[in-house]
């Protein structure tokens, strides 16, 4: 089988003023389709970069990246807005809604450019946000925000979700319902879903864990037994 | 509607004061557009038929006395159309305590040159004793039909019934001569009498004294003038005008001259300054919404899809701006045109054409400045890299300013101020638009307000340092000199002097037009000639002073020969060397020597007007002279000047009102951006216990500063601009010198200061709105 998402020789380097940042050294590995993927790693190891590469948000400096097979290293700023836009959910650690929108407005924004988007009021019940879909996002509470911006997210229909640190701006209850959410997402949608957390504990909940550190990958295995959200504790 | 469209709307809605001020500039410019285009449009559109239908005379051509068979020889002239003779002479109209003027003409023909227009009733005249009456002077004096007056013709009385009101295309602007400020339709009119009695009570016989006609199409009337000159000088020709120097025609073509060129400038800065406010409007925005514009991108937004965003902002401010511009400007256009047929001028139609183009224009010109200003304002969008902006901005480099470089100076700030000073100087291209903006709003108002004043100096520039006589005596012919020792005895006139005054024509290059030349005495009390520097000078043994507007309008210096065509029956054109340059308020003219015009142009000791100061009642005792025409005091000018600032007023207030709203825009905006921008500091600030007044003080201070700079900037620039407008409305009827007095800076300076303050009160709702919690939130949402 076709790997979905295929990383080989990876390395960004930043330069911040004078000094060289090695923020990814060399990383490879490769997730399959349908996969429930939790990249760990403290801060500053490299992970919001590494899902900002896999979202075609940025460019490596060497190395390649293949999505479906596609290199996305080769693709122009028009093309990679095209990935973006067709094959990619993004959620943000802190939801980044737009406020002046209301929550079925945010997830409108998003189908209004899919190709083969989802029946937004089936994915509204689906993140159990019924009653709240007519809300502005200060009128939400954090867990609601982050529901709304998964709904957002699947709502395109992508193949790949990618969530940078999900649960970290929500306590522990929140968190969990939130990564029960993204697990329905995965299991119901079968989509590709990436986490990247700092949050050791979340590591149990996924079929592979990729562990990063400085940049380099330090750990990556399937987990055999994947144990549900309401198991875990942080 | 599309979910970024929604989010257009909500985002105009939060800040609706900021938009609404910018929209209402963009109205004021479409609006002032449209309903003076339209206006000046219209103006000239119903002249145009008015002249048309009253056959509007191409020339006029004056004689001592002329005859209907050699009025037909002048007719058989190449390219004349029609022709006809008829009588016209100034008369007195005998009104207790009063000096009425009024200009007889006999009546003219049915369906000739210069047709009277007639709202109703009779339009012909069946006795010698009937007269049709101007309606400005019928209106101005109460006069109705059947009324009866007396008119004095040389001094003899007649009893006249008013059989009409009516109006003239010769009198659409009722001004005396171009000496006359202003129109008072009180103290002069016109009436119509019969052919038979004109030529009677001038004893004319079956003569004329004036030849009015019209040309042929294509035909130029200065060359019909010249050859009617050629040929038939033999006949007594004593004066020429052609249709464009008619008194009444230029002023109606100078207005909407002037009014046509403001209506090209004031849109254009009204749209400038708001497509500036609002780059810097969506510049700041885009500096907020940075995050956003990171998950835009992220979620497949491409470059396009968001500048074409933040570009529906400007565009949907300048579409709501140019309806309501559109409908305010094509409602008050039609009211600007009554207002200029009915006040202005004397028009008793108006045809009133819509001009669907300005809509038209008005919807370019404000897509074009905010589609410019959208594109402009939002390319920072480019520049924003979907990664990057997940993460918050980084602080910016906080260099010094230049002022830190004076250690002992700055140690001395307080902190408050240091924060000031450097907020102010770190954002150069606002405080720059600012500065410029409080520049400019000074610039507006300093011209309204000036213009009070500068019609003010002008008058006293020509009636009090120029001209210091009380009184000027005109008679109806040339008198010998000694005429002056009886009107001194009668008046007990403190000055007297005499005074020769007759009309040249000067012709030079495409220039005609007839100029008066001034004869007196050189040791006159009664004038202050001053050359361009200001300096004193007398006029020459030989040779002619000449105003500033005969320069400006035939480009004569010093030194150089004027040739002037005379009307003076039996007397050779002559020419004089120019001596000297003077500065003249009001009027064209040439003065020269009394006793060398006597000698060139009449017998010695001939004058025709007598200028004088005394104490005296001098119209009541002049009353029954028979010899003379009018008289004319200061106190009527005086008069007649403060009923028309009363009414200049209004326009002035309007257009103060217009700066206004402008310094509102632009000082409210630029308060609201620094509030935006400093939010995180501000809030930081309140979370260390700082009250809601302390920081509103600090903007306050920011924006003073910038302000008392602007107002600065704005004394040269005001200045600048009414140069240049002035420039623009100088014409041989005046000649402004166009400085703002000082007490006008000052005015300008405290009206400028006072929208400046309600700007930035304003601003303190914003103040006091500040969640300081919220904002030190360093997400979005």
């Amino acid at each position: 089988m076709q790997d979905f998402i295929k990383v080989e020789g990876l390395k960004k380097t930043y330069k911040m003023g004078e000094i060289e940042v090695n923020a990814i050294r060399d990383i490879n590995f490769t997730i399959s389709e349908g996969e429930f993927v939790v990249i760990l790693g403290p801060s500053g190891s490299g992970k919001s970069t590494l899902l900002n590469l896999l979202g075609g948000m940025d460019l490596p400096t060497q190395g390649t990246v293949f999505v479906e097979g596609k290199e996305l290293t080769t693709y122009d700023d028009r093309q990679l807005t095209e990935f973006r836009r067709y094959k990619i959910g993004f959620v943000f650690q802190f939801y980044n809604l737009m406020a002046n929108l209301t929550a079925k407005e945010n997830i409108e924004l998003a189908t209004e450019i899919a190709l083969n988007p989802l029946n937004i009021n089936e994915i509204i019940q689906e993140v159990e946000l019924d009653e709240r879909a007519n809300h502005f996002p200060s009128q939400l509470s954090g867990g609601e925000q982050q529901r709304v911006a998964i709904a957002r997210a699947v709502a395109k229909n992508p193949g790949l979700l990618l969530c940078d640190e999900p649960t970290g701006a929500l306590d522990y209850s929140t968190g969990v319902n939130i990564l029960k959410l993204l697990i329905r997402v995965n299991k119901k949608y079968n989509k590709t879903v990436i986490v990247i957390t700092h949050n050791a504990a979340i590591a149990g909940i996924a079929d592979r864990v990729i562990k990063l550190r400085s940049g380099i990958i330090t750990h990556n295995e399937i987990n055999e037994n994947p144990i549900d959200p309401e198991r875990i504790e942080w | 509607m599309k979910k970024l469209d929604v989010r257009v709307l909500r985002v105009l809605n939060r800040s609706k004061t900021q938009y609404i001020a910018i929209t209402l500039v963009i109205i004021i410019g479409l609006m002032s557009y449209i309903a003076f285009g339209m206006a000046m449009n219209n103006l000239d559109v119903t002249v145009k038929d008015y002249y048309e239908l009253t056959n509007f005379a191409d020339g006029y051509v004056d004689f001592s006395s002329i005859s209907e068979s050699n009025i037909s020889k002048v007719g058989e002239i190449n390219g004349i159309e029609n022709i006809e003779g008829r009588i016209i002479d100034e008369v007195k109209i005998d009104i207790e305590e009063e000096n009425v003027r009024a200009k007889m003409i006999s009546i003219p023909e049915i369906d000739g040159i210069n047709q009277l227009f007639f709202k109703s009733g009779i339009k012909t005249l069946d006795s010698d004793r009937e007269i049709f009456v101007v309606s400005q002077f019928a209106k101005a004096r109460g006069y109705s039909i059947g009324d009866e007056l007396t008119i004095i013709v040389y001094g003899k009385k007649y009893e006249m019934t008013i059989k009409n009101i009516v109006d003239s295309p010769e009198f659409v602007y009722l001004i005396e001569n171009e000496q006359t400020l202003l129109p008072d339709a009180k103290k002069y009119g016109v009436i119509y009498v019969t052919q038979a009695f004109a030529q009677n009570v001038l004893d004319l016989g079956n003569s004329y004294n004036e030849a009015v006609f019209t040309v042929e199409e294509d035909i130029v009337v200065q060359d019909v003038l010249d050859e009617i000159d050629e040929n038939y000088d033999k006949f007594g020709i004593v004066g020429m005008t052609d249709k464009k120097n008619q008194i009444s025609n230029r002023m109606l073509n100078e207005e909407i001259n002037g009014g046509r060129q403001m209506v090209s400038v004031i849109p254009v800065i009204f749209l400038s300054v708001a497509a500036v406010i609002m780059v810097f409007m969506i510049n700041r925005l885009i500096k907020n919404d940075r995050m956003m514009i990171g998950v835009l991108k992220a979620m497949g937004y491409t470059n396009k899809n968001i500048v074409f965003h933040y570009s529906k902002l400007t565009v949907l401010i300048g579409l709501v701006g140019s309806i309501f511009g559109i409908v305010l400007g094509f409602r008050f256009s039609g009211m600007m045109a009554k207002l200029y047929v009915d006040n202005f001028f004397n028009i008793p139609m108006l045809t009133a054409v819509f001009y669907p183009v300005f809509a038209i224009k008005a919807i370019l010109m404000s897509s074009v400045f905010t589609v410019a200003a959208g594109v402009w304002g939002s390319r920072s969008v480019l520049k924003i890299h979907p990664a990057e902006s997940m993460r918050p901005e980084p602080p910016k480099i906080g260099k010094k300013i230049w002022l830190e470089k004076f250690d002992k100076l700055w140690s001395k700030i307080q902190f408050d101020w240091k924060s000031i000073i450097r907020s102010a100087l770190r954002n150069k291209k606002r405080l720059f638009f600012t500065m410029i903006g409080v520049a400019m709003t000074y610039s507006l108002s300093l011209m309204p307000i000036s213009i009070v004043d500068i019609y003010d100096v002008l008058f006293v520039s020509q009636f009090e340092e120029f001209q210091t006589m009380q009184y000027n005596v005109n008679f109806q012919n040339f008198v010998s000199d000694t005429n002056i020792l009886d009107i001194e005895k009668d008046t007990q006139a403190s000055i007297i002097e005499g005074k020769l005054e007759i009309p040249f024509e000067i012709e030079n290059g495409l220039e005609n037009k007839i100029v008066t030349m001034v004869g007196i005495n050189q040791e006159t009390q009664m004038y202050h000639f001053t050359d361009i520097n200001g300096k004193t000078i007398q006029i020459p043994d030989e040779g002619v002073l000449i105003t500033e507007s005969v320069v400006n309008t035939f480009g004569y210096q010093v030194g150089d020969e004027i040739f002037l065509k005379t009307y003076i029956p039996g007397k050779d054109d002559i020419s004089v060397k120019v001596k000297g340059i003077i500065k003249q308020s009001l009027g064209i003219n040439m003065y020269i020597n009394i006793d060398y015009m006597q000698k060139m142009m009449v017998d010695k000791g001939l004058i025709n007007s007598v200028m004088l100061n005394s104490d005296e009642d001098v119209k009541s005792i002049l009353e029954d002279y028979p010899m003379i025409a009018s008289v004319q005091s200061l106190q009527d000018i005086s008069d007649m000047f403060m009923e028309f600032m009363d009414y200049t007023i209004y326009s002035v207030t309007l257009m103060i009102v217009f700066a206004g709203i402008l310094g509102f825009a632009i000082v409210y905006n630029s308060g609201i951006m620094t509030i935006n921008e400093r939010q995180l500091e501000f809030s930081s600030m309140r979370v260390m216990g700082f009250s809601k007044i302390e920081i509103f003080k600090m903007i306050t201070r920011e924006t003073l500063i910038i302000s008392i700079i602007g107002i600065l900037i704005g004394v040269p620039m005001g200045q600048a601009m009414l140069i240049s407008i002035g420039e623009t409305f100088n014409n041989d009827l005046y000649t402004m010198d166009l400085a703002a007095t000082p007490i006008a800076h000052l005015k300008t300076a405290a009206l400028t200061s006072c929208f400046v303050i309600i700007s930035v009160v304003a601003t303190y709702e914003k103040i006091h709105r500040l969640n300081f919690i919220d904002a030190l939130k360093n997400r979005m949402t």
